[in-house]
């Protein structure tokens, strides 16, 4: 989150905060389904049920409202993946994550990919502010993995000379592109396939 | 972009000509002039059928490359003296998935923090069972 945008939402009522968080949810799900580039603001001032001027109270253009859905989306995230990954110490625990992954995504047959890594897709060539901030949370996300491969590593399961931060973006990698050959597929399918490879690799690693 | 893909994976044969080929993928990749970059740019969009056929044709040319190279090495191991451990059959097809999963994943990654490290990371992941010993 930026600096005036933390300032601005720190001052706000409750009230105010109710409908901030309103505006955000309705504008993540809209970005989510139908892409950044095809939001308009019109169309989450429609699905959030404020007026166009609460709207620009919170937020002064797309650029900023993009940015709060991002700190949003990233939030959202960061606590799923950290409930999953927290206390994931082997290759079964991986794959179980790996499930779940699947699982979320065959709700939607894959069509609308990872909604950090869209975002990604988006926004990183045109907005330094939300290039930054997603940087950092991909990061967050990639050393989650890193510290579950500490854990295999500290097990055995994987030796101790493995590049392990690199291991985890070569995980986390696959994870990405998987949801986006899913989601041209608009079938999961790839995506199981990209995972299940990565961590039989990583499994392959014990055996050399 | 696949007839590209098509001259260097259709004479990849070895673990050398494959890292040749991914050596010259990374770079491609991470130039923002290049057709590559530009072709996995493209949002997912009404025509995500004709998208999944050149993703269908780019794994199939990966696949195959892949299959060759497994095939060479089964046949080095046979006429070398050492003794290696059995290794797990390798999927050429499902490893294929992986490597433009990879691709594609690093692309966004190394895009997003303007760095190689994540493509290169992606596809040493990969790509792991055909260029180690």
């Amino acid at each position: 989150m930026t600096t005036a945008d933390s300032s601005h939402e720190r001052r706000l009522t409750p009230r105010g905060a109710r409908t901030r968080a309103k505006i955000v949810d309705a504008a993540a799900e809209l970005m989510y389904v139908r892409g950044v580039g095809a939001t308009t603001l019109d169309d989450v001032v429609a699905a959030s049920a404020v007026s166009k001027s609460q709207l620009y109270h919170h937020f002064n253009g797309k650029d900023a409202l993009v940015r709060a859905v991002i700190d949003r989306t990233g939030q959202r995230i960061m606590e799923r993946e950290q409930n999953a990954l927290g206390r994931v110490s082997s290759i079964a625990g991986l794959r179980r994550w790996r499930d779940a992954l699947i699982r979320n995504n065959a709700l939607q047959h894959g069509a609308y990919g990872c909604a950090l890594g869209s975002l990604a897709s988006e926004v990183s060539d045109h907005d330094a502010v939300a290039r930054e901030n997603l940087t950092a949370l991909f990061r967050e996300w990639t050393e989650l993995l890193a510290a579950v491969l500490h854990r295999l590593q500290a097990d055995g399961a994987i030796p101790d000379d493995a590049p392990i931060d690199d291991l985890a973006t070569g995980l986390m990698g696959a994870v990405q592109g998987g949801y986006l050959l899913a989601q041209m597929a608009r079938d999961v399918t790839p995506m199981a396939t990209s995972i299940d490879m990565a961590i039989a690799h990583l499994e392959d690693l014990s055996a050399q | 972009m696949l007839a590209r893909e098509d001259a260097l994976l259709s004479t990849a044969h070895d673990a050398g000509a494959l890292k040749t080929w991914r050596t010259h993928l990374v770079a491609e990749v991470t130039d923002p002039r290049s057709p590559y970059a530009s072709a996995l740019r493209q949002v997912c969009d009404s025509a995500s059928c004709t998208r999944s056929g050149f993703l269908e044709h780019w794994t199939d040319l990966i696949a195959k490359a892949l299959e060759r190279v497994l095939s060479q090495h089964v046949c080095d191991e046979r006429s070398s003296a050492k003794r290696r451990p059995a290794r797990r059959r390798i999927d050429a097809d499902r490893t294929a998935v992986l490597v433009l999963a990879a691709v594609h994943g690093g692309a966004v990654l190394s895009r997003l923090s303007r760095d190689g490290g994540p493509i290169d990371a992606a596809l040493d992941l990969a790509l792991a069972p055909f260029l180690t010993d």
